[in-house]
């Protein structure tokens, strides 16, 4: 599992941060950008395609996906299960099918809960600093030395292992990350020139968190959250491989993994084909992510923006 | 602020850090719905054999009495308490694991180095050509797999289906253990054999760990790389008409190199967060192992010793990282002050 | 890298081939045995599982053992021979005078002593078995070479108990100059080293921590000496490593082989596969509470598992049926056709359902029964890692949507299920028992008397009539009576039906057919002492 937040004592938000201005104006530049990148465009697909079938999937199983059928067990792929059959006879596509649907709520779920929370924490950190900031930021020091992996199986443990439960835990271990970046966005935000101005009009700390930190925090947050729907998801399965994460006969991808393991010998598509759908749909996430980044690069945005203005001329004189 | 009252500031920072860490930790194993001196003593337990389980683990005192009991032994008499499930003190159990987990990051970690900073060279020279997105998607492609199913797939590949390498363990041959550290043991005994041997068991967990982690050095070096290829001076130096080679060799990638090098501290947390699971698969007796299995049997002892040493290692590595970064970068100081 | 670099790769490619070549070691002198996860402790006071069984078994001695593969006759080891007084309440032991630890020093009589009054005094997981019948002043030195133990109460299985890895001799010298005794303490020095403390044919000479341990054969041993010099056992939870490792004969021996892997290994022209039945049975616990409270609806579930197609596909075929407490073969052990037992019966399990009042919510055969506003279900327990046991419950499961019965199948590591158990927090448990001594009163007395069978599997079943005949079994010992208990106490366990007995296990063991000398008892571990390779 990804360790998501240490890379925060990094430069990398820093890095990031340097890069990055509130670009929200120019939405339409930035989806010229990202159209003309043939790897964001082929990732923002295969996101599509995995949303898809985590909605329809369970309809489009040609199988039960639960049920036993022991008869039928380690079946290799055929015409008839294209991706083989498992310990029970069941059908490892279908099961697939039925299972996408987890992962997705697993990204959903875990960065429902950590985004908002680190936001909340690191925008109170960087706008009132002081000690509230000293203590915000030891406790998140603290949630990052952790080894990430270990607290959320224990929590798990400590909750029960369920795939819900997973996913609290590692929401446990995710917000400390969104707290860092929006607290140095927001430290950043609080020495310019218009909120200085702003406060000396009299405006509220809230006024001054909605109006102007947050939205500098926009961008920055969307490219992290794309990349770290994949984390997530990769991370939610580690869990389930593990025994922490969702219950059988739940069709969880890293589960099917993880039930797999001991029969690779004789049955390698049991594992095989779930960890392949787990790389795809996270390198989806991860390419779409990349490209967000670039398309919100300054500099990459200073070159492109020539050619977009002369497009979007051409085709206004056209109509 | 002197880089010295810097430095003494942060790791007094640390202090603080480790002890909510360990708080942490007791708050959790406190609320896990477990009994574990009931499982350590076995099913057939009497209830004053759990009992005298109970009072020697503590179990039943407060938390804060638990956490005052734990600091004091680690203090006092660097005693991490008695592990119930391997029937080894902590301490001795962590000294026994440690080298391995540190010699299999150590190793990750300079294959990460070696592959991630040249793909992430080529791939800014080589910016948008195939030769770029190739290597852009071989680093997000090893973010993006699982530790535990590429592993699962390299050792079914390598082992079970080529027989060309080992598939768990650190070594098959007998050496004298000075160190723990097999590879150096081995070099230690005068043993080339056994040395290869550990430097074959080595090859996939290592590979395995370095594919993973090196997709985020790729993309630092690659973003730094660009920078300074737009960067005046050497846009100047090619003006005036110096080949690429040199331009690019003699100044862009020494400078290129610095932010990478700032985040291997960053990386080598990584490596080591990954190892719990990659040594679950590869049977590795290193401390992620232990670790999970404690978990599993809410071994108490064991589980608060590894968090803490992992923490350690985490918090020691940022500082180094930190420290370094300052002295490149004296802004940072000055921004880890605030009134 | 330039010029050092290439050097070094090549120094890498020579050794790796000579690493490689040096692999195949396939001297007389040594043998590996596979361990498929580490032993607990080397402490005969502390261990309480297979693995360190098999390590404290050949490295230390006790005072009497098991007649080769038979379970039912008892062997002289330390004690050349042994006398019962009439009320089965003192045991007489003649030691041997020719013993001696694995440091040189005579094992006498005050050895003896000491190592029972120290599992007493430690007071560790399976000092139970010892203080069930012995307290402090119990065992006492007539002379040198003679021992009496003198039992609290009498208790058939004394005998027995003294078989287990926990009654085994450790030289006091050692004990004392590592530590001694602490009262209430496992003793750390002892749990990972042996250092002249044993008796055995051999000593423990290494032990790497989840790596691997090693076996010195101890040349001066008082009976048959071991064959082979040394015992390598590398520690591979993999299983899939295990197989590789026996198919390329870098693994001689392997026990205790799961079930669910033999098909991996079938073909192999170097292995042999034996599968000897052991004393270790599988069972379903099932809570008496909610609808489990009522004998009608344990019955019904009991016809509702497929006893069949579990043995035949989860074990794969590598089980028998097991349909009471005691398993087959074992003193005590009733046949089926006396004691009853439960089959695959769909038809006969929605019959008892239909009569008990259980209504389906729609037509019949779809969703699930319930009756005055509660569904008919339960959730049961499955031991994360225990691929049969899961596997069992998928099927089960399956079976009992047809009778309408909710099953929910919850995964859970040992340490929670205790409390979970305990609290009534679930309604089952996939469960099983392993003998800690081949006696009927081990399996009955853990299992079926109500205290026990609450403490360990959280049933909550309660039948006085059960615990007056396990009670009275314990001390009966006329042979052809205490038969006849069983047999009662194994009719009422049909009648209650407070557990579904699944399956007798086997051990897959598995030997590179230049391996001899193997010989299977039941309920002891391996002994290194006979084997041997061949060649």
């Amino acid at each position: 599992m990804r360790i998501p937040g240490s890379m925060l004592f990094s430069s990398r938000y820093r890095l990031l941060q340097k890069r990055l201005h509130p670009i929200t104006k120019e939405w339409g530049l930035t989806f010229y950008v990202l159209r003309h990148s043939k790897l964001a465009v082929v990732g923002g697909l295969t996101a599509l395609a995995f949303i898809f079938i985590a909605l329809f999937g369970s309809l489009l199983a040609p199988y039960d996906p639960i049920s036993a059928n022991i008869q039928d067990r380690f079946q290799p792929p055929s015409a008839s299960h294209p991706l083989g059959t498992d310990t029970m006879g069941r059908d490892v596509m279908s099961r697939m099918l039925a299972g996408a649907q987890h992962s997705i709520k697993a990204g959903l779920i875990v960065l429902a809960i950590a985004v908002p929370l680190g936001v909340l924490l690191g925008g109170i950190a960087g706008l009132f600093g002081g000690w509230i900031d000293e203590v915000i930021m030891r406790v998140t020091d603290m949630f990052l030395a952790f080894p990430s992996l270990v607290l959320a199986m224990a929590f798990s443990a400590a909750l029960g292992p369920s795939l819900f439960n997973a996913m609290i835990a590692l929401s446990v271990v995710w917000w400390p990350m969104y707290a860092r970046l929006v607290r140095g966005q927001a430290l950043a935000v609080r020495e310019t020139s218009y909120v200085e101005a702003a406060r000396s009009r009299g405006a509220s700390s809230l006024h001054i968190m909605f109006k102007h930190i947050l939205p500098n925090c926009l961008s920055p947050i969307l490219v992290t959250l794309t990349l770290d729907m994949g984390w997530v998801i990769t991370a939610a399965a580690s869990l389930s491989f593990l025994g922490f994460g969702a219950q059988p006969p739940i069709p969880e991808w890293g589960r099917m993994v993880s039930d797999g393991r001991i029969y690779m010998l004789r049955a390698w598509w049991m594992s095989v084909f779930p960890g392949l759908g787990i790389v795809l749909v996270v390198l989806g996430f991860n390419l779409l992510g990349d490209g967000i980044r670039d398309s919100l690069d300054p500099k990459l945005r200073r070159l492109t923006e020539v050619t977009w203005k002369r497009e979007k001329i051409s085709s206004s004189s056209t109509d | 602020m002197r880089l010295s009252t810097y430095i003494v500031r942060r790791v007094a920072m640390l202090v603080p850090v480790l002890l909510g860490v360990l708080v942490l930790i007791f708050v959790i194993a406190y609320v896990i719905p477990a009994d574990p001196a009931r499982a350590w003593a076995g099913p057939r337990a009497r209830a004053e054999q759990v009992q005298a389980l109970e009072e020697r683990y503590h179990l039943n005192d407060p938390i804060y009495t638990q956490i005052g009991i734990y600091l004091k032994n680690v203090l006092l008499h660097f005693d991490l308490g008695v592990s119930p499930t391997t029937g080894r003190p902590v301490r001795d159990d962590l000294k026994a694991f440690f080298p391995a987990t540190f010699e299999l990051a150590m190793c990750a970690f300079f294959l990460a180095i070696a592959l991630g900073i040249p793909l992430g060279v080529i791939s800014a020279l080589r910016r948008n050509r195939p030769t770029d997105h190739f290597s852009r998607v071989v680093a997000l492609t090893g973010v993006s797999t699982p530790l535990f199913w590429s592993a699962l797939l390299l050792q079914f590949l390598f082992y079970f289906k080529l027989g060309w390498l080992p598939a768990m363990g650190r070594s098959t041959i007998d050496i004298t253990r000075y160190t723990g550290f097999v590879l150096i043991d081995s070099v230690l005994n005068w043993n080339w054999t056994a040395f290869g041997d550990a430097a074959i068991h080595m090859i996939l967990p290592a590979a395995t760990l370095a594919f993973y982690s090196m997709g985020y050095l790729v993309r630092i070096t690659r973003g730094s790389m660009l920078e300074i290829l737009e960067a005046e001076y050497v846009i100047t130096a090619r003006a005036k008409g110096l080949p690429r080679k040199i331009v690019i060799y003699r100044h862009a990638l020494k400078n290129a190199i610095i932010p990478p090098l700032t985040v291997l501290g960053v990386e080598f947390g990584w490596l080591l967060g990954g190892t719990v699971l990659l040594e679950t698969i590869f049977a590795w007796p290193g401390m992620g192992r232990y670790a999970a299995g404690s978990i599993v049997m809410v071994d108490l002892p064991a589980v608060v010793g590894y968090t803490l040493v992992v923490a350690m290692i985490m918090l020691l590595s940022n500082l180094v990282v930190d420290i370094l970064y300052s002295v490149i970068d004296p802004r940072i100081r000055v921004g880890g002050k605030r009134r | 890298m330039g010029r050092k670099g290439n050097w070094l790769v090549l120094g890498l490619v020579v050794s790796l081939v000579i690493g490689m070549a040096s692999v195949g070691f396939g001297a007389t002198g040594k043998l590996v045995y596979l361990f498929y996860g580490e032993p607990g402790e080397a402490d005969p006071a502390t261990a309480y599982d297979m693995r360190s069984s098999t390590l404290i078994n050949n490295v230390y001695d006790r005072l009497l053992t098991y007649e080769g593969s038979d379970a039912t006759k008892f062997a002289p080891m330390l004690a050349e021979r042994w006398e019962v007084s009439a009320d089965g309440k003192t045991i007489t032991f003649h030691l041997r005078k020719d013993a001696t630890f694995h440091d040189g020093s005579a094992l006498t009589a005050e050895d003896v002593r000491y190592s029972f009054n120290r599992v007493l005094t430690m007071n560790q997981p399976p000092s139970w078995m010892l203080s069930q019948m012995m307290n402090q002043d119990s065992t006492v030195v007539v002379d040198p070479y003679t021992v009496e133990i003198h039992l609290t109460q009498a208790y058939a299985a004394a005998l027995g108990v003294l078989t287990h890895t926990v009654a085994s001799i450790v030289n006091s010298a050692v004990v004392e100059a590592n530590g001694g005794i602490v009262a209430d303490q496992e003793s750390t020095w002892m749990n990972q080293n042996e250092g002249g403390a044993g008796s055995g044919p051999y000593m423990l000479k290494e032990w790497i921590p989840a790596e691997r341990l090693t076996f010195e054969r101890f040349d001066g041993y008082w009976g048959k000496k071991a064959i082979t010099k040394t015992i390598e056992c590398p520690i591979v939870p993999e299983v899939g490593t295990r197989v590789l490792m026996l198919r390329a004969g870098d693994a001689d021996v392997h026990d205790q082989f799961p079930e669910t892997n033999v098909a991996d290994l079938e073909g192999a022209p170097n292995l042999t596969i034996l599968t000897p039945a052991t004393f270790n049975i599988d069972f379903i616990a099932l809570g008496c509470r909610g609808p489990m409270a009522e004998q009608a609806v344990r019955q019904a579930v009991s016809y509702a598992f497929p006893y069949a197609m579990a043995l035949e596909f989860v074990y794969n075929g590598l089980a028998i049926r097991s349909t009471g407490p005691i398993p087959s073969g074992m003193f005590g052990y009733v046949d089926p056709a006396a004691g009853g037992r439960y089959d695959y019966n769909i038809v006969k399990a929605n019959q008892l359902l239909d009569a008990a009042g259980w209504k389906w919510a729609g037509a019949a055969g779809e969703g699930y029964r319930a009756k005055d506003g509660v569904e008919l279900g339960m959730e049961v327990l499955a031991p994360i890692g225990e691929e049969v046991k899961m596997q069992e419950a998928l099927l089960w499961q399956d079976s009992l949507r047809q009778i309408g019965f909710n099953l929910k199948i919850r995964e859970i590591v040992y340490a929670m299920m205790y409390r979970t158990v305990r609290n009534h927090d679930t309604d089952g448990i996939m469960s099983g028992w392993l003998p800690d001594y081949a006696d009927p009163d081990n399996y009955v007395d853990a299992i079926c008397n109500s205290g026990n069978a609450d403490a360990i599997y959280g049933n909550q079943y309660n039948s006085p009539a059960m615990d007056a005949l396990i009670l009275q079994a314990k001390s009966e010992i006329d042979v052809a009576k205490r038969a006849d208990l069983y047999r009662q106490i194994q009719e009422i366990s049909f009648q209650d039906a407070p557990y579904i007995w699944v399956s007798q296990r086997s051990n897959v063991v598995i030997l590179n057919n230049a391996v001899k000398g193997f010989y299977y008892n039941p309920i002891l571990p391996i002994d290194f002492s006979t084997l041997y390779k061949e060649g």
